[in-house]
């Protein structure tokens, strides 16, 4: 819905002088701040947990990686797993179980100082089956091309989702991170239309991953792509940082999902 | 009418019959002279007109709203002189032994024709006048001050003068002395605009060719306004033309209009309906783009408004509004939202020193979005509706003392949203309801020569009721209960404000006064928006157990002073002002179509301060003003900035616009306004991230920077066609002067003359062909607009 109040602002000024241009602006460096980036996946699969640093907003290289941190995950029993450093970053804990509906806790600790955060692993949701479809956007009459895949939600609410597409095993560039959860009156809660940007060839085979997760996550993830869409544009709300789950001010999120996949042989006869 | 109205309206009316009968003890051997002062030609009653005693300046009043004075002197033989400024003074003998009636019709200035200052001060009122903190809009300002687009726009004028600041670029909205855009009560004929902007803020809803005074009170607010906290915008509309019918209009560049006025009964009644509408997207047709070629965007407006004298005592008004703005995307899709507002009022004069004034006022505000075809089929609505009741007296006790006192009470109905798909109603937010009452009472006391005192009081009672679900909340916005149980008229929260108001004015020599105020107001109603421009789907919503009321109280303190024989004004004034309870959103906060809306709020403290200076030049062929202003405004909320305070978004510290309109000759004028000022205080980020593959903006201080300065400069030019045309006079034979019939001309304006970019926005994203590297990039709009449009009257 929050397009519509940008539609009638963009026509407005479309039809307007507006020019854009790269400007210099001189910011402020904060402190540099970790990031700690992991997805807890249900059923025996590596769990990985990325840390990097801030940089300056204008900053060209690379953000640095954090390398000497101790991390372990505890489930509800108490147990408690370590994770091994790897590279780039990246440290790993290979073959985990997660279990649906239970919750976990990851405590990292760097440079002496302590960050938790604890994640439930949302409850699997079944896809049921999957068909080539169109859909017509509702603001331009644009036709779009893609999937519908339908599911059986466990409730009549507070399911949220995060759908990832692949074309031949490549993931889809523009829609890589689709998130389904928030009411949306547009949307039945029981089946969602995934739309192909890349234009595929009839015989590829495109594969969809229905991620169930939790409402913290869904909103974490939501509030980021809206950031990152340039919510900031049109001098709205003051932009501000996704609620993290990460205690001591670390950035970045501990989430969880739990997955079910779908394939289907790409046929689009209206070409 | 509940226990707590009734209590009110008792009081009121002892409160007046106790004036009465305590006043009337002083009028022995004094007698009142009262009556209306009208334009001769026109009929339309004049505002703020003086009637003064010849050689005895300390003795006289100025005619009220409706065109009514009364004065009351000792019995004797005066010399009157009425005034108006642009219109000729009269002067009456009177001999007065007993009360007495005297209507007077003034002749305009005929060698100043259409030139009239509408606003009538009288040439030393900015000195002499016990107010402080307001600016007068003339209609000549109106229509010679360059706009955008060429659309005369009041709200355009009002923020070029100091201690008001424009919402945006090209923007109708505005922020005056620190205060949110939701604090400006904004009134046309009495009834509140909700939102008084069309096409997302850049016009304003209201029709110049309509507006007959308008006043805007930045502080020293007085005691019979309130429910906004940082300024009144008081617009009266024209009454129409009692004498014979008038017809003028417009055409321009993106809106055309048409007025007519005519007597309903000559000298009794008139009427005056005005209609306008913009052809913007006429635009949209020139577009490359498919899709948007089957837009539409447009906006019309239509005022009305009719008056009738019942009887030498009673007079009846009527003044009704409608306004829509119309979105539609191709077939199915469509969007539309406005403004209606509709007075009945009734004047009657008791007596020869009471006057009264009873309103019945309906205001509302709604929006309309519609899906007609395809799977996702859809309309959703939303209102804010008023009724509103209001009885107002003004006593004109003696030279001394005018009195003025009343009460209102309003029924609030907020319906934040309704969504129904196929005919079922799928999402609704729940209605809420409130009312919002008042009782006050105000003098004005003229204490010695030099000295004098306007003090008031405002009594509001804001009772937030039934049926509606009472939702509680913790510290952090979580859902604690909620209680769906509330019936209608059952009160879940109450309020009452204590409002003191006062002014001073000490006059320290005939062409320099001292002047001090300050205001209390409680604003009981809070505009829930997290854009500058403000969007058409903002919503209102009321007090609750949730919200408190914001209290502001502001201390004013200036110095006035004319010269050149009052054809220069100057004013000083300095401010501060502080805001208790102050909204702001959370982080991130989802405000539309939300039933726990009020979850996403936080609250807190906030303060302002500020300088204006002004120099004004009235008279001559070369008027306009010179204006600056310095103003700081913060917040402090515990949950944003790590609790420090903050600048707010209207934060902007430097303001400076010089308004020149010179007389080229008697068919020339040229206008030219400047303006500058600080950019306004934004979030930027102060580093980076990145998630999965998406780089990450980090944000660390709100509105902890700046957009860049703002600059602009417009110029105008009017061709007026001959006024008179030669004549020979049939008596004398002798070459003579004739008005003509038909009046018209040409204006041309150009809209950020040195084409400077100003930023509209600024965004900060990864570049397109490399996305390891970020920037930040501006968007700016309108330079070099260019304008013409052509005006007729008959």
């Amino acid at each position: 819905m929050k397009k519509i109040q940008y539609v009638i602002l963009i026509i407005f000024i479309s039809v307007l002088y507006s020019c854009e241009k790269v400007i210099d602006v001189d910011l402020n460096t904060a402190n540099s701040q970790y990031v700690i980036q992991s997805v807890l996946y249900a059923g025996e699969q590596d769990f990985i947990v990325n840390i990097s640093q801030t940089t300056s907003y204008f900053s060209p290289s690379k953000p640095e990686v954090v390398k000497n941190a101790n991390i372990s995950l505890i489930d509800d029993n108490g147990h408690s797993y370590n994770l091994v450093y790897e590279d780039e970053g990246s440290y790993l804990l290979s073959s985990f179980e997660a279990e649906s509906l239970k919750e976990y806790t990851l405590k990292v600790v760097v440079e002496g100082k302590p960050y938790e955060a604890t994640a439930g692993v949302a409850q699997f949701v079944p896809i049921d089956s999957v068909k080539v479809d169109t859909m017509e956007d509702e603001f331009d009459g644009y036709v779009e091309t893609g999937v519908r895949i339908w599911f059986t939600s466990y409730s009549d609410k507070n399911n949220y989702y995060q759908i990832k597409t692949m074309i031949n095993n490549q993931i889809q560039e523009n829609n890589h991170r689709m998130l389904i959860g928030e009411y949306d009156a547009f949307e039945s809660i029981n089946s969602a239309f995934i739309p192909i940007y890349e234009s595929p060839e009839n015989g590829d085979i495109i594969s969809v991953e229905l991620i169930a997760i939790d409402k913290n996550t869904f909103q974490y993830f939501n509030s980021l792509d809206e950031l990152s869409e340039g919510g900031l544009g049109f001098g709205g709300a003051s932009p501000a940082n996704p609620k993290s789950n990460w205690s001591n001010g670390a950035l970045g999120y501990f989430g969880t999902g739990n997955s079910d996949f779908i394939s289907i042989v790409w046929e689009n006869n209206s070409k | 009418m509940n226990k707590y109205t009734k209590r009110m309206t008792k009081k009121t009316i002892l409160m007046a019959l106790f004036c009465i009968t305590f006043f009337s003890l002083f009028a022995q051997n004094k007698h009142t002279i009262s009556g209306r002062i009208k334009d001769a030609e026109t009929g339309e009653d004049l505002i703020g007109a003086t009637v003064m005693v010849s050689k005895d300046y300390t003795k006289g009043t100025i005619s009220n709203s409706y065109g009514y004075y009364s004065m009351t002197l000792n019995q004797g033989d005066y010399v009157l002189e009425f005034s108006y400024m642009g219109y000729q003074t009269f002067r009456k003998t009177i001999a007065l032994n007993e009360n007495m009636q005297l209507d007077i019709e003034l002749e305009e200035n005929s060698m100043e024709l259409n030139e009239v200052e509408i606003t009538a001060e009288s040439a030393d009122r900015n000195v002499t006048k016990n107010e402080m903190s307001i600016t007068k809009i003339s209609k000549k300002d109106i229509e010679s001050i360059p706009v955008l687009f060429g659309e005369k726009d009041i709200l355009k004028v009002v923020q070029l003068t100091p201690g008001v600041k424009s919402a945006g670029e090209g923007n109708s909205g505005f922020y005056v002395r620190g205060g949110g855009a939701d604090q400006n009560l904004i009134l046309l004929d009495e009834a509140p605009v909700y939102n008084a902007s069309h096409l997302m803020g850049f016009f304003s809803v209201f029709n110049s060719d309509i507006i007959k005074d308008a006043t805007l009170y930045k502080g020293g607010i007085p005691a019979k306004y309130g429910g906004r906290g940082s300024s009144v915008l008081d617009i009266k509309m024209n009454d129409g033309n009692s004498k014979k019918l008038g017809v003028s209009g417009g055409i321009g560049l993106i809106s055309s209009k048409l007025m007519i006025e005519a007597p309903i009964v000559k000298n009794k009644g008139s009427f005056v309906v005005s209609a306008r509408r913009t052809y913007a997207d006429l635009f949209l047709k020139l577009a490359k783009n498919k899709e948007l070629k089957n837009n539409k965007l447009y906006f019309y407006d239509l005022t009305a408004k009719a008056n009738y004298q019942v009887s030498k005592r009673d007079r009846i008004y009527l003044s009704a509004y409608l306004g829509r703005d119309k979105l539609g995307m191709g077939s199915s899709f469509g969007f539309d939202w406005g403004n209606k507002t509709l007075t009945l009022r009734w004047n009657h004069i008791f007596g020869e020193k009471l006057f009264s004034n009873t309103s019945f006022i309906y205001s509302d505000y709604s929006y309309k979005i519609n899906m007609t075809e395809g799977v996702q089929k859809f309309t959703l609505t939303s209102l804010i509706r008023d009724y509103n009741l209001k009885q107002d007296f003004t006593y004109y006790w003696n030279d001394k003392n005018t009195l003025q006192f009343g009460a209102n009470v309003i029924y609030h109905k907020f319906l934040p949203g309704d969504f129904k798909e196929g005919g079922q109603k799928t999402l609704t937010i729940s209605n809420k309801h409130a009312i919002e009452s008042a009782i006050y009472l105000e003098n004005n006391y003229t204490a010695t020569e030099r000295l004098s005192i306007n003090y008031g009081l405002r009594i509001s009672h804001f009772n937030y009721v039934g049926p509606s679900t009472k939702y509680n909340f913790d510290d952090n916005g979580t859902l604690i209960s909620k209680d769906t149980t509330i019936k209608k008229w059952q009160s879940i929260q109450q309020y009452t404000g204590f409002e003191p108001r006062l002014n001073i004015r000490y006059q320290l020599n005939e062409i320099s006064s001292l002047k001090a105020s300050y205001n209390r107001v409680s604003q009981y109603m809070h505009l829930l928006s997290n854009s500058t421009s403000g969007q058409p789907t903002d919503a209102w919503i009321p007090s609750s157990n949730n919200v408190k009321p914001l209290i502001v109280n502001q201390y004013a303190i200036g110095y006035f002073r004319n010269f050149l024989s009052n054809s220069l004004e100057f004013s000083a004034e300095a401010y501060y002002k502080t805001f208790d309870n102050q909204i702001d959103y959370k982080d991130g906060a989802n405000l539309f179509l939300n039933e726990t809306v009020e979850s996403q709020l936080v609250y807190g403290k906030g303060y302002a301060y500020g300088l204006e200076l002004l120099l004004k030049k009235t008279h001559g062929r070369l008027t306009g003003w010179i204006g600056y202003t310095y103003s700081r405004a913060f917040k402090k909320i515990p949950q944003i900035n790590l609790g420090s305070s903050y600048p707010a978004k209207q934060d902007r510290i430097h303001d400076i616009s010089i308004v020149a309109m010179y007389k080229l000759s008697d068919r020339v004028k040229l206008a030219a306004n400047w303006v500058y000022y600080t950019g306004n205080a934004v979030t930027f980020p102060s580093g980076k991230y990145q998630i999965d593959d998406d780089v990450v903006p980090y944000y660390t201080e709100r509105n902890g920077y700046r957009m860049p300065n703002y600059h602009r400069l417009d110029i105008g030019v009017t061709l007026e066609g001959k006024k008179y045309k030669e004549s020979i006079d049939p008596k004398t034979g002798e070459s003579i002067q004739v008005k003509k019939r038909v009046f018209s001309s040409w204006n041309f304006s150009l809209y950020n003359a040195y084409g400077r970019q100003n930023a509209y926005s600024i965004t900060f994203r990864p570049n397109e062909s490399d996305p390891t590297k970020t920037e930040a990039v501006q968007t700016s709009l309108f330079r070099f607009v260019p304008s013409i449009s052509y005006n007729f009257k008959f």
